[in-house]
């Protein structure tokens, strides 16, 4: 553990580190964020507001805060420690150097595996992997090439992301998605073939490639 | 894929009903653990000791030994300590020769028979047992056989008694229910963009 060490890495690839104030205003818009879309904006109890912070989603949003404060001070032993807690706890596995915009929401933590750039109001729904084709260690910088997510992006349900792709502003991954490529602004994907009912009995037309 | 396979410390034949023919030595084990290492070493993610992927590998290859020589709850343990400790489900009765890479191996499941120096990505699973389950293609009872060199992406799986051929490549989130030629890449089912939302790609 290399916590004793107080200089961050001259070698660190975020040139712009995050502080404390700054974690703290992320945090509070993912807590709004978490508020806005589990109570629908009405109005709620103090007692209740306060149990939102205990919700998988505002514990994925706190830990991987803490993770990506600790990797951009240069300890990267220790945010992939605490990304590692997040991994045992809540089943979302973050790389402590993606750096994710303010109104992070992960509702259903479990199997998202994110190694990425996203901008505000990112959504990951369960099962996503989002990151590089070649998978980084928690405790290795993050590279260049990594997707980078605009604004108000939607991951799906076990929809993937993979390699060094820019998915634009708004644009929706749907579910089961799998891009190599990189998705226009707005643009809502689906699969080509969805198998609604299977017509032959016992077929695997569409399954297998 | 069995003349492959020899001196890799795997026995052919499956479970430990049918007592195999060659039992898996001690320098056998220690053999293929040197080869995970020098895998991972040749994919540039350096010292394998302190990587989890690593101790699924090593826990694995405990539960197999003891598994050969019968000893059923040990191996049912270490199968255990592997899955709290790694989140890879790797049951010993699944054989898997030197050279397995799982750099994340949180959440992966590997039942079947896997050949040398084959890489798994992030939750890339192989298993089946639900369909054809008579189905014995030498990975166990409709249970897939990996060939040597398979690169499986983040995500992939293969499902089912049917054979990857040596050195495929199976692309992230590919499911895979047939057989696949060896030096193939099958890649997933493309998208397309919702009529009417945004712009056309």
């Amino acid at each position: 553990m290399s916590t004793a060490r107080a200089v961050p890495d001259a070698g660190s690839p975020e040139p712009a580190q995050d502080s404390v104030a700054d974690i703290r205003r992320l945090l509070a818009a993912d807590f709004a964020r978490v508020l806005r879309q589990t109570t629908g904006g009405k109005p709620t109890p103090r007692l209740r507001r306060l149990m939102h912070l205990t919700l998988p989603a505002m514990q994925v949003a706190i830990l991987h805060r803490t993770a990506h404060l600790l990797y951009g001070r240069g300890w990267r032993r220790s945010a992939a420690l605490v990304a590692d807690l997040s991994l045992r706890l809540t089943g979302a596995s973050l790389h402590p150097g993606s750096r994710i915009g303010p109104g992070l929401f992960v509702p259903h933590p479990a199997r998202v595996a994110f190694c990425a750039q996203a901008g505000l109001d990112l959504v990951l729904l369960p099962g996503t992997l989002v990151g590089p084709r070649n998978w980084i260690p928690l405790d290795r910088p993050i590279t260049a090439d990594v997707p980078r997510l605009g604004d108000g992006v939607v991951v799906g349900a076990h929809a993937a992301v993979q390699g060094a792709v820019a998915i634009g502003d708004g644009a929706t991954i749907g579910i089961g998605v799998c891009t190599l490529r990189d998705v226009p602004t707005g643009t809502v994907t689906m699969l080509a073939q969805r198998q609604l009912r299977s017509t032959r009995p016992a077929s695997e037309e569409g399954h297998a490639a | 894929m069995s003349d492959t396979m020899d001196g890799h410390g795997l026995s052919l034949t499956h479970g430990p009903e049918a007592p195999p023919a060659r039992r898996q030595r001690w320098g056998e084990l220690r053999t293929a653990l040197a080869a995970d290492r020098a895998h991972w070493r040749r994919r540039g993610y350096g010292s394998a000791t302190l990587r989890r992927g690593y101790h699924a590998a090593c826990l694995y290859r405990l539960s197999r030994y003891a598994h050969e020589r019968g000893w059923r709850m040990a191996a049912w343990l270490l199968w255990l300590i592997n899955g709290w400790w790694t989140g890879a489900d790797i049951p010993p009765s699944s054989r898997i020769a030197g050279g397995l890479l799982i750099p994340n191996p949180y959440g992966s499941v590997i039942a079947g028979a896997v050949g040398r120096d084959v890489a798994f990505g992030t939750h890339a699973s192989i298993g089946g047992l639900l369909k054809e389950p008579d189905r014995d293609i030498g990975g166990g009872p409709g249970l897939p056989v990996l060939g040597d060199g398979v690169v499986m992406e983040a995500g992939a799986i293969v499902l089912g008694a049917v054979r990857v051929g040596d050195a495929a490549r199976i692309g992230p989130r590919a499911i895979i229910l047939k057989d696949v030629d060896p030096r193939s890449e099958v890649m997933p089912q493309p998208w397309r963009p919702l009529p009417g939302r945004g712009a056309a790609a």
